[in-house]
């Protein structure tokens, strides 16, 4: 669904003003939609399009660091229990200093009360911490062949001690071919069968609450072109444990049917 | 008087100088962890002053149509704890230059700054701002020593760490509204703050950490006392044993034997 949710005005002006959404729009867009977040399937989430606006996309590409000069970024947990690659391709930055000031704008923004109340009237969770140092998080960039396994996300921030409850993810491609592949693809908690497929296009965002068994990823190599990549910003959400204590696990990654 | 567009130049850069940061946590660890009473420190020109000065302009006035929270307390016996005390802390209401600021003082690169100042690891922010914000104090206001709530009961966390930045030019020791830092027995103020322009004081919080500015302000029509508090939290803490409180911790110290003021 696409939804008017952020303010008028160039993305210079919204983000220079530290207000880029419209509080009161989303505090209702949350109002409305709440019921079907929870119903959801194949866990509870939604997907919001036009979250950012087309030109607000292309403002943030033109400001997308250059991640292939970080070599080592693709290693990290990148073989499942079985030995097989969990993800190729990929490549992230979390810190927020190595982005431009508008970016960290649109960070700061996203972790702020008046976002995290959005949060908390649209998923149910509450009361919800960000994590200012974007453990995992920040920007993501795959690359032509490369891929994410299915799996669920590790459910600790590393440094705080809080219990991982919301993934928010935001794509970053305005010329996005869906015959590209990289669906965000969302599977059922007995890894039957994929229950969701949303193309990663520009501007939309997709939500969803975070456990044991919300399963996700784009497993399938990515067929876009060379110097073409996949590219989105994630931001993770959290609570402490005295409000809500799931087990503690690390990423889970999954089998797909075929490979079993 | 700086403009708008001034201030949208100040926004686009980082108004922290975070590198600039990193080393001043460095050269003043030490100091910052064996400081007395408990650890803390005063840091002149923390963020630079032409942001504040826009800052300063960017403040609503106390009459302003404005969400102040007015916030009195009272000892037992009636006296005034605190009095003529105004918060604010509706981000979306503030300036842009404002809120950038608070945004960046929970930013991730400046707990990693107070981190490496104080030693707490694991800094979380709090995102509502309770108790934080903007503060301004008005004529004949007063906020007795205390120790502040050391528990946020709506997130479940520890509270560890006070930052005040003071936004108040030209200010006079007779206006009185100096920092008093105290012993955790109550038995001696340590140091006398000047809340000067500019000036940052950076503080561990425990339920002895008894600081507060209890002498009535004596300041001129039109000026008040204002500064941004910003609180800063862990998950659990392993430093030692500190009650759990959701509220202040007032006490009524002797103003009779006091340090000079700084």
């Amino acid at each position: 669904m696409a939804a008017e949710l952020m303010r008028e005005g160039t993305p210079d002006e919204l983000l220079l003003d530290c207000h880029v959404f419209d509080y009161p729009r989303l505090m209702q867009f949350a109002e409305t939609h709440a019921g079907a977040y929870a119903a959801a399937a194949p866990f509870p989430h939604i997907v919001i399009d036009e979250f950012l606006s087309d030109d607000f996309v292309r403002f943030v590409c033109a400001r997308f660091p250059d991640l292939r000069e970080r070599p080592g970024q693709e290693a990290v947990s990148a073989q499942t229990d079985d030995g097989r690659p969990a993800q190729a391709g990929k490549r992230w930055i979390s810190r927020e200093s190595a982005v431009d000031i508008a970016i960290r704008c649109l960070y700061w923004e996203l972790n702020s009360g008046a976002f995290l109340a959005f949060l908390e009237r649209l998923t149910g969770i509450a009361p919800l911490l960000p994590d200012p140092y974007l453990a995992g998080g920040g920007l993501h960039e795959t690359q032509r062949g490369g891929f994410l396994r299915v799996h669920a996300d590790f459910n600790r921030q590393p440094e705080l001690g809080l219990a991982r409850r919301l993934n928010l993810l935001v794509y970053l491609n305005p010329d996005w071919n869906p015959a590209w592949g990289g669906d965000l693809e969302l599977w059922d908690a007995d890894m039957a069968q994929c229950v969701q497929r949303v193309p990663p296009l520009g501007g939309r965002c997709v939500i969803f609450s975070t456990s044991r068994n919300s399963f996700h990823g784009h497993p399938h190599p990515l067929a876009c072109p060379e110097g073409q990549a996949r590219r989105s910003l994630a931001m993770y959400y959290y609570t402490h444990d005295a409000v809500a204590a799931p087990a503690r696990h690390d990423t889970l990654w999954q089998a797909l049917p075929g490979e079993k | 008087m700086t403009t708008a567009t001034d201030h949208r130049e100040l926004l686009r850069r980082p108004i922290l100088d975070f590198s600039r940061l990193q080393a001043l946590a460095r050269e003043h660890a030490a100091g910052y962890r064996g400081a007395e009473p408990f650890p803390h420190i005063v840091l002149d020109g923390l963020v630079a002053p032409e942001v504040l000065e826009a800052v300063c302009e960017l403040i609503p006035a106390p009459d302003a149509p404005m969400p102040w929270r007015r916030v009195e307390a009272r000892f037992g016996d009636g006296e005034a704890a605190q009095a003529r005390k105004l918060g604010l802390a509706r981000e979306l209401e503030l300036a842009p230059l404002v809120r950038r600021l608070i945004w960046e003082l929970n930013s991730g690169a400046f707990l990693r700054f107070l981190s490496n100042l104080t030693g707490i690891q694991g800094l979380i922010p709090d995102p509502s701002l309770q108790g934080s914000g903007i503060h301004q104090i008005l004529d004949g206001g007063v906020l007795a020593v205390h120790a502040d709530f050391t528990w946020h009961k709506v997130y479940a966390l520890a509270r560890r760490i006070n930052v005040l930045v003071y936004l108040n030019h030209d200010w006079r020791e007779e206006w009185g509204g100096n920092l008093q830092l105290w012993t955790p027995d109550l038995q001696r103020c340590v140091r006398r703050i000047l809340p000067s322009f500019g000036r940052c004081v950076i503080f561990n919080t425990s339920a002895r950490s008894f600081h507060g500015h209890p002498e009535p302000l004596r300041c001129p029509p039109g000026i008040t006392r204002r500064s941004i508090a910003m609180y800063y939290y862990t998950a659990g803490r392993d430093d030692e044993e500190v009650a759990d409180t959701v509220a202040t911790d007032w006490r009524k110290a002797p103003q009779d034997r006091l340090p000079a003021a700084e």
